[in-house]
């Protein structure tokens, strides 16, 4: 055990993370040369195409120093909030940290909040300056950053390069010097950590794990503490380039168990792996169910694909746990499914992956936030669709979800942020100079006025100079109302929203105006209201078309016609009806675009 | 009945926004005319001993080219084909062809109607569609063409233009229905890829023409040639009682056709084909037959194309040849039709389905609501 260092990355996205582990590995002779793609960590398509690490990910290294032979392990974690939870367990299986800083960029807010989980679980923490072979690095001003903000001596700081090579033998030096191994008791009742899974269509779920006591042997019985379950342990073994299975792995360890699970939901991250029959005494803390922050609705393009949708979307669930969703039906949409995602970038890679992976065209309604409606002499109602909230007079009163956001920026920034988030109903709870130029500030704001429009807002009105992070606070009371829209007083129950009601006019407008774009015209006149109950607050009118008749048709135009009203009457298949008025797709989206 | 239709692909000059096909390069003119006429009598079974019963010379510009050779192109069509004694032969003539010698020899060689290409009384629009004429030439070709006994004669009109003003239109249609012609066809102006016009329209240089100005056009269209006893009998045709247009009648029946020439389509035997859209293209590839394109009509094509034409016209669709094709359009769209006869925009007389005066106007709407989907 004391040869073994356990250690995880923590660097905002795009400071170079995974080229710098990639040469860890070409170092240590884990990968071949040959072998090496670019950013080896990274194996979904998906991430390499975004830079992104979406998934946790292991990797064991041999490294020899000064003639002793230790066992690394690589603990790789994802690098965006709505992951935050599985990056907190990534980060409670290490025993230290890299702190990765673009030496031309500074220090970023996700990498501040990774790096207050890592000290928070006493993570020793190796400051390296990445990205030195830029002609825009700042050293000496990023060095002050990082002194400030972790206390350690300007020397420690490793200044490196994953594209020249720079630093990589101090980095592995450092790690094996300056990171503790792990403490645990070998002879001590079975109890590891899963801090990720992965889903492989022969074999199941794959559980990764840090053994903290005892030992786990190939064909040992176990069980999985908060799920109750028990399984055999068919394979073990450690995460290299390839799965390499072992007979045993005891405390200290990085590995993986194959046990037939056929559901990623039966392996939740955080969870304590231990013997059916010598059990540990207590889980391991810190274990949470994580919670979906955002739902939106997700239909088939043609509405007979339902079935086609289903199978889709419980075969994403298989490898990923996260993604909750349960039928349901819309007016407009027809049946579909309401799902949960753990935020606007985990959908997104939900719609993405069932259109690659599964060939699925989807409209995904607008997303929205969890609401808990209190109703008069009654309990508290959840709501994740807004056509569920109930009637406004049967309510007492609405709480929505608040978070913590933290924003990262140049000084001169500060004062359009500050505008932005006011505007997103946000508080200002605290300001703080890193540098002379560079603030920290801390907001307090509903999730909901995160969930779409302020990502872009942000970064255009900083120029790209702004990181954003944030966690979930509490419930709070909020003066919301349900905002309706009808389409020749029939409501398209898939455009409702929730919404603060100080807002609801302007919204309301706005969207009215978007839907004019957005729905051609029909022979009849339409009318596009917005409303609260049963007050109109907005009111655009699509005039009728007068005419829908080509003027040539003779006998060199009846094949080209033909086959022209054949793809329009093709198209219209896949429009959505309400009452009369027929529905393009893009209108369900309409809000997003709401600013454009 | 059948039909045969001659496509004469050469222009003098560009109209800007015309799409069909034609060659200013008038060079190749007698090799093309002498091998339309091999291909007349090349496909002379095809029409199957149908009698037929209108020849159309369209273009191009039919008017461009000597008398003599239209003169042949017919001779060629009464030796190899079973002519019916009512029979219409048009030639379609811009105003500025149009003169005396000319038309009598066009009647000499047969022709009994002219298709006039007048398109606007407005000088700066007809300048702008890079035609050869004024309104002042139109209007005396018009009156010539009457004068020598080419009173079946049609003219042809475009509206929607943004620059043409209600007034305007409204006077047009005024001597139309004065002048003593007895048949208009009048479209929209279009835009279509690759025209002059549509680049034109890209670059900014002129402004397209918009759905309002066109629907407004089209209502006074149809209400100044309605109340004065024209007979709207399709949705750019109108007719003095008693004066369709045989031809274009029978595109819109489905009756077969031979269409001889560059670009020119046929219809026979439930396929459709059409001829290369060259010149060049045509003369090199006839000989190894490779020079048309075809398709076989299946049943929803069929049926399709009945709705489809049937709802332009005045007399409606045929139910009965949709029952012939296993089709009952109204088990099909029951709730659809009903509602649509209630709201006024079509008609239902037990043995066609119309569109009314209302529903023409959104012809191409309905037919692709009632379209069979394969």
């Amino acid at each position: 055990m004391k040869h073994i260092r356990n250690f995880c990355i923590i660097a905002h996205i795009d400071h170079g993370k995974s080229t710098l582990a990639d040469r860890l590995l070409q170092e240590t002779k884990t990968v071949s040369e040959r072998d090496l793609k670019e950013q080896t960590l990274d194996d979904m398509d998906l991430e390499r195409e975004r830079g992104i690490t979406i998934k946790s990910h292991a990797i064991q290294m041999n490294y020899q120093h000064e003639g002793q032979e230790y066992v690394l392990n690589l603990i790789d974690t994802p690098g965006h909030v709505d992951f935050s939870y599985e990056v907190s367990r990534s980060i409670a299986a290490c025993e230290g940290a890299l702190l990765i800083v673009d030496a031309a960029q500074g220090i970023q807010a996700q990498t501040i909040s990774n790096l207050y989980l890592a000290l928070d679980h006493d993570l020793v923490i190796i400051p390296v300056l990445n990205k030195m072979d830029l002609p825009g690095a700042m050293p000496e001003e990023v060095k002050d950053q990082i002194e400030e903000l972790i206390l350690c001596d300007r020397d420690e700081i490793i200044p490196a390069s994953g594209k020249t090579g720079l630093g990589v033998d101090k980095i592995l030096e450092a790690i094996v010097d300056r990171i503790p191994a792990p403490k645990g008791d070998p002879n001590a009742p079975l109890k590891a950590l899963i801090f990720d899974s992965v889903y492989n269509s022969f074999r199941g779920i794959i559980a990764y794990f840090k053994v903290i006591n005892g030992e786990i042997n190939s064909g040992d019985k176990v069980k999985f503490v908060h799920t109750g379950k028990e399984y055999l342990a068919d394979e073990i073994g450690v995460l290299r380039m390839k799965q390499e299975p072992r007979k045993s792995i005891s405390a200290g360890n990085v590995g993986y168990i194959i046990s037939g699970i056929k559901e990623a939901k039966e392996v939740k991250v955080g969870d304590t792996i231990t013997h059916t029959n010598d059990p540990t005494k207590e889980a391991i803390q810190g274990f949470e169910d994580v919670k979906p922050m955002v739902f939106a609705g997700i239909y088939p393009v043609d509405t007979e694909d339902f079935e086609d949708l289903r199978d889709s979307m419980a075969k994403l669930q298989l490898n990923d746990a996260s993604l909750v969703f349960e039928p349901e039906s819309s007016m407009a949409l027809g049946f579909g499914f309401r799902c949960g995602f753990l935020g606007m970038l985990h959908m997104e890679i939900i719609q993405e992956r069932l259109e690659r992976e599964f060939g699925m065209t989807v409209i995904t309604t607008v997303p929205n936030v969890s609401y808990h409606a209190f109703v008069k002499g009654s309990e508290m109602v959840i709501v994740n669709n807004p056509t569920d909230l109930p009637e406004p007079n049967h309510i007492d009163h609405v709480e929505e979800p608040f978070i913590s956001a933290q924003i990262i920026t140049a000084s001169e920034y500060v004062g359009a942020i500050m505008g932005l988030c006011m505007e997103k109903r946000g508080v200002l709870k605290n300001q703080v100079y890193l540098t002379t130029n560079r603030v920290e500030l801390v907001f307090e704001m509903p999730m909901a006025e995160v969930v779409f429009d302020f990502y872009d807002k942000l970064k255009s009105i900083s120029r790209g100079y702004a990181s954003f992070d944030y966690h979930p606070i509490e419930y709070r009371d909020s003066h919301l109302v349900k905002l309706d829209i009808l389409l020749n007083g029939k409501q398209v129950d898939a455009l409702s929203a929730i919404i603060h009601r100080d807002k609801a006019y302007e919204y309301g407008k706005k969207i009215c105006v978007k839907l004019k774009e957005l729905i051609p015209k029909q022979q009849f006149e339409i009318a596009i209201q917005a409303g609260i109950g049963s007050k109109i607050i907005a009111r655009e009118t699509i005039k009728a078309m007068r005419k829908d008749v080509t003027s040539k048709c003779y006998g060199g135009d009846i094949t080209r016609k033909r086959k022209l009203l054949e793809k329009q009457k093709a198209g219209k298949k896949r429009m959505r009806q309400v009452g009369s008025v027929e529905i393009p797709q893009s209108a369900f989206m309409a809000v997003l675009k709401i600013n454009d | 009945m059948a039909g045969i239709y001659l496509h004469i692909p050469f222009c003098k000059q560009a109209c800007t926004y015309c799409d069909f096909h034609f060659s200013t390069n008038l060079s190749t003119q007698e090799e093309v005319l002498a091998l339309m006429r091999e291909e007349l009598r090349f496909r002379e079974n095809e029409l199957a001993g149908e009698k037929v019963n209108t020849i159309y010379f369209g273009g191009g510009t039919p008017s461009i080219v000597g008398a003599d050779d239209i003169a042949r192109l017919i001779q060629t069509i009464a030796d190899q084909y079973d002519l019916s004694d009512k029979l219409e032969v048009t030639l379609e003539a811009n105003p500025d062809d149009i003169e005396i010698v000319k038309l009598g020899s066009w009647k000499t060689a047969g022709i009994n109607r002219l298709s006039i290409g007048v398109q606007s009384l407005n000088d700066d629009v007809l300048r702008w569609m890079n035609r050869s004429h004024n309104s002042k030439q139109a209007k005396e070709a018009v009156h010539l063409a009457l004068e020598q006994g080419f009173e079946t004669s049609t003219i042809d009109l475009i509206y929607g233009m943004p620059e043409m003003s209600e007034q305007e239109w409204i006077d047009t249609l005024k001597y139309v229905s004065d002048c003593g012609i007895n048949h208009v066809s009048a479209y929209n102006l279009t835009v279509e890829n690759g025209t002059v016009l549509s680049h034109q329209i890209k670059k900014g240089a002129r402004i397209p023409p918009d759905d309002h100005t066109g629907s407004l056009h089209y209502g006074i269209l149809v209400d100044r040639l309605e109340s004065n006893g024209w007979d709207h009998y399709e949705v750019s045709n109108f007719a003095k009682p008693g004066f369709r247009s045989t031809h274009n009648s029978n595109y819109w029946s489905r009756i077969p056709y031979v269409g001889v020439g560059p670009g020119a389509h046929s219809f026979a035997d439930n396929i459709r084909r059409w001829n290369v859209s060259s010149n060049q293209h045509y003369l090199k590839k006839f000989s190894d037959g490779s020079y048309f394109e075809s398709e076989q009509l299946t049943r929803t094509d069929r049926i399709n194309e009945i709705i489809m034409l049937g709802l332009r016209t005045a007399i409606g669709i045929d139910t009965y040849s949709l029952e012939a094709e296993g089709f009952s359009i109204f088990r099909e769209h029951e709730d659809y039709l009903k509602s649509f006869i209630e709201n006024g925009m079509l008609e239902w007389d037990e043995t066609y389905l119309r569109t009314t005066r209302k529903g023409m106007y959104f012809a191409d709407r309905i037919a692709s609501d009632l379209f069979l989907v394969s």
